[in-house]
C-alpha cells in the first residue's frame, strides 16, 4: 500500500469517526483547540452538490452557499461558505471562508464569526504563512492563529487546507481590548503612502470597512485622511505626528519581523502597500498583519527592500529614534528565530505533520516535488538568512 | 382607453393630451410622463444627511408613449422608457369581439394585484406597497381574455404568460404563469351596475418556478435589502385579493396577497425543503380635502389635494414549523422575517398634468429571533416627487 493509499485509509476511518459523533453534545471545546497547530485537523463541509458546483464555476465571485460544517465532533448548521483570496483564487481548489453570522447576526462558533480555509496554492511548501504568524506573534505582533487541517466535503477529500483566525471585529477587539473600526486594505493600484487628498472617496476605496453597524462615511475616513496627510506632511524631525493616527511601536514590531522574514509582499511590499488591516481605537490605528504565504522569499531579499519607495517607510527610518527601534525589531525577530533553533524546527515540525496530507492533495498547484522541495529551502532560509540580515544591520548603522 | 364618439372628424385636439383623431371610429392619444423624486431623508443610509442637492435629486420615470382604439375594435398601447436598457413597457393590442370578450396579447401587466395595475401615474403613493413589489408580478408577454359579464357586474381576466418570453417564446425552456382574476362591483352606477365605487376582487396565479435562487426577496423603500432570495424549485402559486371603494370625499382601499413557492430537492443534502410562504397586505385611506372635478380646477385655492396613508406589512416565512429556524437560502423551517410600514402622505394637483407628492415613511423590521444586523430600529425616509404626464 503506498503512502498516499494508507492516507486515504485512515482519513476515511478518521471521518467516519467525525461524522459517528457529529450529532453528540458539544463539550467545552473552544478556539485554541480549533487553532491548535499541533495537530493536523479534520474539517467536514456538508453543501448541496450543486452550490459546490457553482462555487467552483464562479471561484471569483464572493457569493455565499449554505452549508453544515463539522469539525471534532461539533456539527455547526447555518454556515455561509464562499469564495476567497486575491491571487490565491484557484478554481479547482477555492480557497473559502466559512461564515458563521452571515445567516444569523449573533451566531458564533466557538466565539469566532467566521473561519478561513486557506487553500494554500501560492506557496509550494504550504507552510509559510503558518510559520510566519507563529513567529509574528512570538515577538508581540498581534497576528492570526493558524492549523492544518484535512476538509472533505460531501465526504470526499478536497484537500489540505490551512484553518486561519480570521481578522474581524471579534479578533481586533479580544487583541486590543476595546472597541474600535476595523478596516481591511484593498491593493486596487501600487500605492506607497503618498496623500491621496482631501476627498473621502480614495480612503474609502483602499480601506474597505469591515464594520457591523450603521456608520457614515465622515465617521469611517476622515481619520484615516488625516493619517495620511500628517504622514506626507509632518514636519522633519516631527515625524512621531504621525503616532496620533498611526501606533508606530506597533509598526516597527511588525516591520522589524515582516523584514526579517523577507516578506516582499506586506506593508511595503514591491507593488505597494499589501496584505495588511488596521484597527482604529479612539483616533490611533493599529496594524494587523495578514496573508503572509510570501514570507521566506529568498534568503539574500534585502531587508529595506520596499521601504525608501514608501514615504512611510522612508520617513519612519529617517527619524533616528523610529530607525533605532525598527533595527532593535529586526534583532529582537532574528533572536526569536534563531534561538534554540526555532524556526527551524518549526519548519520541520510542521512539515512533518503535514506531509501525508499534502501528497494526497491532488488539488494543489505544486507537484509532490515542488513541495518537497520548498521545504528544504525553507531550511536553508532558516539556518542562512541571520548572517545575511546581521551584514544588512551593520550597513544600516 | 374609450372610443372616440360619434361624429368626430379626422384631425388632432390637446386636452390633457395630443390626440389624433381618424374620422368617426379610431383615435390615437400620445402620452408622455416625467417624474423626478427628491430624497428629504433616509435614516437606513449613514450618508444621506451629507448629500448635496444634486446627489438627492433623481430622475425616476420618463415614458412615452401612444395608446388608442382602431376602427372601434383594436385597442392598442406602446409605452416606452426613454435611455432604458429594456426600453418597452407595455406593448400590446386588444381585440374586442363583444363586451363579454376581449382578446389582448403582447406586453402588459399580469391581471393579478389592484395596485400593480394601477398605472404609476395614478398611484397615491410615491412607491407601491411591500407586499405589492414583491409579491406581485408587473409586467410579461402573454395572451389573455377578458371581457364584462351580468350588466357590467363582473369583469373577469384570464391569461397565459411567459417569463422573459423575448428570449424564449413559447420554447420547451418556457417558464409560464397562469393568471385568473374576477373582479365584483356590485354597486349602481346610474342604470348599469358595475360602478366603480366599490370593487372586490380575486385573483389566482400559478408560474413555474426554474431550480435556482428564485424565491422572492423583501426590501426597505430605499432599496437596502432585508429577506435575500431562497433555493426554489417547482412551482409558485399566489392568491390576492382586494376591497376598494372610492367615496366622493374619500376612498380606501385593502388588498392581501400570499405567495408559496414549492422547493423540490433543494435542502443541502439534496431532499425537499417545506414550502416558502411570503404574505402580506396594505390598507389604504385617501381624503380629498379640495376635488380634483373639473369644476375646481383653476378656482379652489389649493385646486385639488389630497391627504393619504398606509399601512403595509411584508413578510416571510415557511410551512415548516418545527425545528430550528434559519435564514440561509436553504432553511427548511425559513425564520419569521418581515417589514410594517406606515406611510403619510400629500398629493397636489396644481393643474390636470402636474402632480406634486410628498411621502414620509416608517419602516420597522419583524425579526423576533434578531438574526439581522440591520436590527429592529425604525427608519424614517421623506421623498417628493414631481410628475408632469400628458
Amino acid at each position: 500500500m503506498t503512502s498516499t493509499s494508507r492516507f486515504m485509509v485512515r482519513s476515511a476511518a478518521a471521518l467516519a469517526v467525525i461524522l459517528a459523533c457529529a450529532s453528540a453534545p458539544a463539550s467545552a471545546q473552544t478556539a485554541a483547540d480549533l487553532f491548535d497547530d499541533g495537530r493536523l485537523h479534520t474539517v467536514e463541509i456538508v453543501i448541496h452538490s450543486r452550490d459546490w458546483s457553482d462555487l467552483h464555476e464562479k471561484f471569483r465571485t464572493n457569493d455565499h452557499y449554505p452549508c453544515d460544517v463539522i469539525w471534532n465532533g461539533l456539527r455547526m448548521r447555518n454556515v455561509a461558505v464562499r469564495s476567497r483570496g486575491n491571487g490565491s483564487r484557484y478554481q479547482n481548489k477555492p480557497g473559502l471562508e466559512l461564515s458563521f453570522d452571515y445567516y444569523a447576526s449573533q451566531q458564533r462558533f466557538l466565539g469566532l464569526r467566521a473561519l478561513v480555509l486557506d487553500n494554500l496554492v501560492t506557496d509550494p511548501s504550504m507552510i509559510r504563512e503558518s510559520t510566519a504568524m507563529a513567529l509574528m506573534r512570538r515577538v508581540g505582533v498581534p497576528a492570526p492563529r493558524e492549523a492544518p487541517a484535512r476538509v472533505f466535503v460531501n465526504g470526499v477529500y478536497a484537500g489540505l487546507y490551512m484553518m486561519v483566525e480570521p481578522v474581524d471585529t471579534v479578533f481586533a477587539q479580544k487583541t486590543f481590548e476595546q472597541p474600535g473600526l476595523l478596516f481591511e486594505y484593498r491593493w486596487t493600484y501600487p500605492f506607497f503612502a503618498t496623500f491621496p487628498g482631501e476627498s473621502l472617496d480614495p480612503y474609502a476605496v483602499l480601506f474597505e470597512s469591515r464594520n457591523l453597524g450603521v456608520h457614515s462615511t465622515v465617521e469611517l475616513y476622515t481619520p484615516m485622511r488625516e493619517l495620511f496627510r500628517t504622514i506626507n506632511e509632518a514636519p522633519d524631525g516631527a515625524f512621531d505626528q504621525v503616532d496620533r493616527y498611526l501606533d508606530l511601536t506597533g509598526l516597527v514590531r511588525t516591520l522589524g519581523a515582516s523584514t526579517f522574514m523577507a516578506e516582499w509582499d506586506g506593508v511595503f511590499g514591491y507593488d505597494g502597500m499589501n496584505n495588511f488591516y488596521l484597527y482604529r481605537t479612539g483616533e490611533q490605528a493599529h496594524l494587523i498583519p495578514w496573508d503572509r504565504d510570501q514570507a521566506f522569499h529568498a534568503l539574500n531579499y534585502p531587508l529595506l527592500a520596499g521601504v525608501p519607495e514608501n514615504v512611510l517607510g522612508r520617513r519612519m527610518l529617517e527619524d533616528p529614534a523610529l530607525r533605532a527601534a525598527y533595527m532593535q525589531a529586526v534583532t529582537e525577530a532574528m533572536a526569536a528565530a534563531q534561538g534554540d533553533a526555532w524556526l527551524e524546527r518549526e519548519f520541520t515540525r510542521q512539515f512533518t505533520l503535514i506531509r501525508d496530507a499534502a501528497l494526497a492533495d491532488g488539488f494543489k498547484l505544486a507537484t509532490n516535488d515542488e513541495f518537497e522541495q520548498a521545504f528544504a529551502e525553507l531550511i536553508a532560509f532558516a539556518r542562512q538568512r541571520p548572517a545575511f540580515v546581521q551584514n544588512e544591520l551593520a550597513s544600516l548603522r | 382607453m374609450t372610443a372616440p364618439a360619434l361624429g368626430q372628424e379626422t384631425g388632432a385636439t390637446w386636452k390633457k393630451q395630443p390626440t389624433i383623431l381618424i374620422g368617426d371610429w379610431s383615435r390615437i392619444d400620445v402620452h408622455a410622463r416625467l417624474q423626478s423624486d427628491y430624497l428629504v431623508r433616509n435614516e437606513a443610509d449613514p450618508d444621506a444627511a451629507s448629500l448635496s442637492f444634486e446627489d438627492r435629486l433623481s430622475l425616476q420615470r420618463k415614458r412615452v408613449g401612444v395608446e388608442g382604439m382602431l376602427f372601434d375594435r383594436v385597442g392598442f398601447q406602446v409605452e416606452g422608457e426613454i435611455g432604458a436598457s429594456q426600453p418597452w413597457r407595455d406593448v400590446y393590442a386588444d381585440v374586442k369581439v363583444n363586451r363579454a370578450l376581449h382578446i389582448q396579447a403582447g406586453r402588459f401587466k399580469v391581471p393579478f394585484s389592484l395596485e400593480q395595475l394601477t398605472s404609476g401615474t395614478d398611484l397615491d403613493f410615491i412607491a407601491r406597497a411591500s407586499a405589492v413589489s414583491a409579491l406581485s408580478p408587473s409586467r410579461d408577454i402573454g395572451v389573455m381574455a377578458h371581457g364584462r359579464l351580468a350588466d357590467r357586474m363582473l369583469k373577469y381576466e384570464a391569461g397565459v404568460f411567459e417569463v422573459d418570453a423575448a428570449s424564449r417564446l413559447w420554447t420547451a425552456g418556457a417558464v409560464r404563469t397562469l393568471a385568473s382574476r374576477v373582479t365584483i362591483a356590485p354597486l349602481v352606477d346610474g342604470k348599469s351596475r358595475g360602478s366603480d365605487a366599490l370593487e372586490i376582487s380575486a385573483a389566482l396565479l400559478r408560474s413555474d418556478l426554474p431550480e435556482g435562487r428564485g424565491g422572492l426577496s423583501g426590501h426597505l423603500v430605499m432599496g437596502d435589502t432585508f429577506f435575500r432570495p431562497m433555493f426554489v424549485n417547482g412551482a409558485r402559486t399566489r392568491v390576492g385579493a382586494s376591497v376598494a371603494w372610492n367615496g366622493r370625499r374619500a376612498a380606501v382601499r385593502g388588498e392581501l396577497i400570499r405567495s408559496m413557492d414549492r422547493r423540490l430537492g433543494q435542502a443541502i443534502d439534496g431532499g425537499d425543503l417545506s414550502n416558502l410562504v411570503a404574505s402580506g397586505g396594505y390598507v389604504t385611506g385617501l381624503w380629498h380635502l379640495a376635488a380634483r372635478d373639473g369644476h375646481r380646477y383653476g378656482h379652489a385655492p389649493l385646486r385639488a389635494l389630497d391627504l393619504t396613508a398606509r399601512f403595509d406589512r411584508l413578510s416571510f416565512g415557511s410551512a415548516a414549523s418545527d425545528g430550528e429556524a434559519f435564514l440561509n437560502p436553504r432553511a427548511d423551517q425559513v425564520a419569521p422575517i418581515g417589514k410594517d410600514a406606515w406611510t403619510l402622505g400629500v398629493n397636489w394637483h396644481p393643474n390636470r398634468w402636474v402632480k406634486v407628492q410628498a411621502n414620509t415613511v416608517r419602516e420597522q423590521i419583524v425579526d423576533p429571533l434578531a438574526l439581522l444586523p440591520i436590527g429592529t430600529t425604525p427608519f424614517w425616509s421623506t421623498v417628493v416627487r414631481f410628475q408632469v404626464a400628458m
